[in-house]
């Protein structure tokens, strides 16, 4: 009786529990759909519908569930249907990682948060050029090497979420790694280096 | 497997995603080959740079750009109105009670108003005619509506008799 037709679909606790979600996985879901998709403009629309797709989810699942996995699962899904509406992704952007002195210099303000002493990550150098060679896969390799490497998915699961036989995912996992062992050779130890 | 193909399985061992007894043959495959541990050694770099990739800094705007897309909040109900709306739809029976006590609290009412309102017509319509007719009697041609009764063309609606009427109209 109080309930209008122009009343809003989410109430403000909803809304607030949104905005923690935003802030609790944010930076992990916007990280994912930036090396899939090698642009901050892309990764920020694939970061932004997955939200969205959630939200609209969230009333009707599970509140136990491991949101975290849903969530990647849902960036790659739209990563892939991003690919198949238009497969030449832009890999030309401001943000994209370059390798000149300047590009590399920027890349490194940003990530410096990031590289403290103890965090084993690779320096803001290596990252642009382990980005430049992850973006410059064929995306199906991309988003299988992607799914094991960076988000640690079993075969099986990549299977199921990109919708190919596990013989696939094992086939491009492989020929996405040799890939780019060839192209971040040169970030090898010494020993590796010089073996042809 | 010959080595080409144990080759094209060392990713997968990498990720110890093969049976065991794969994985054994790699195993032994390994102990004799060199160029297969490199290759292992290769693929294994690669994964640590890949799984070494630190989270990039998520834009400041994010939500600020998801906010406007989800709507703007629901003007909360006051909280004892929600609790009775709640109650009622917890209760059902309490509800349809509730539905008829309010029908019936409107309908009685206007039923019963509109009843008096045609008793009252009808005496008061039965009284004015009679006194009417009583005075006008006195003088026929003075009054045109007594004229009219008379010659019987008024086509007088005289409440209470209502199947007359319809009958006339047919």
């Amino acid at each position: 009786m109080t309930r209008s037709k122009t009343s809003p679909r989410y109430s403000r606790d909803e809304i607030a529990a949104f905005e923690a979600l935003v802030a609790r996985y944010g930076q992990r879901v916007y990280t994912m759909a930036y090396r899939m998709a090698g642009n901050d403009a892309d990764a920020k629309d694939l970061a932004q519908e997955a939200f969205l797709r959630v939200f609209r989810a969230l009333r009707s699942i599970d509140p136990s569930s491991h949101l975290d996995s849903w969530l990647y699962r849902i960036v790659t899904n739209l990563f892939i249907d991003m690919l198949r509406r238009r497969p030449r992704v832009r890999i030309e952007s401001l943000d994209e990682p370059v390798r000149t002195q300047r590009g590399g210099d920027v890349v490194r303000e940003i990530a410096d948060d990031h590289a403290g002493p103890e965090a084993g990550v690779v320096d803001a150098q290596m990252e642009s050029e382990i980005q430049y060679a992850l973006v410059a896969l064929h995306p199906d390799l991309r988003a299988v090497v992607m799914l094991s490497d960076i988000e640690g998915y079993a075969y099986e699961e990549i299977a199921e979420t990109l919708g190919v036989p596990v013989g696939t995912v094992k086939s491009r996992l492989h020929r996405a790694r040799k890939t780019l062992q060839a192209r971040l050779g040169h970030l090898a130890p010494d020993r590796l280096r010089n073996i042809p | 497997m010959t080595h080409a193909r144990l080759q094209h399985q060392l990713s997968a061992y990498l990720d110890g995603e093969l049976t065991p007894a794969d994985a054994d043959e790699i195993r032994t495959h390994l102990v004799g080959c060199a160029a297969c541990r490199e290759t292992l050694s290769r693929l294994q770099h690669v994964k640590s740079l890949l799984q070494r990739l630190p989270e990039r800094p998520v834009p400041e705007e994010l939500w600020a750009t998801i906010r406007p897309r989800i709507g703007t909040p629901a003007t909360p109900v006051p909280a004892p109105l929600r609790e009775g709306v709640r109650a009622v739809f917890r209760r059902p029976a309490l509800a349809l009670a509730g539905a008829v006590l309010i029908v019936a609290l409107v309908a009685v009412p206007l039923i019963r108003g509109r009843i008096e309102r045609i008793r009252a017509g009808e005496i008061g319509a039965d009284f004015f005619v009679r006194e009417h007719a009583l005075l006008s009697s006195e003088d026929p041609f003075s009054d045109r509506a007594y004229l009219g009764l008379l010659v019987g063309d008024a086509n007088l609606a005289l409440a209470g008799t209502p199947r007359e009427e319809s009958r006339e109209e047919r």
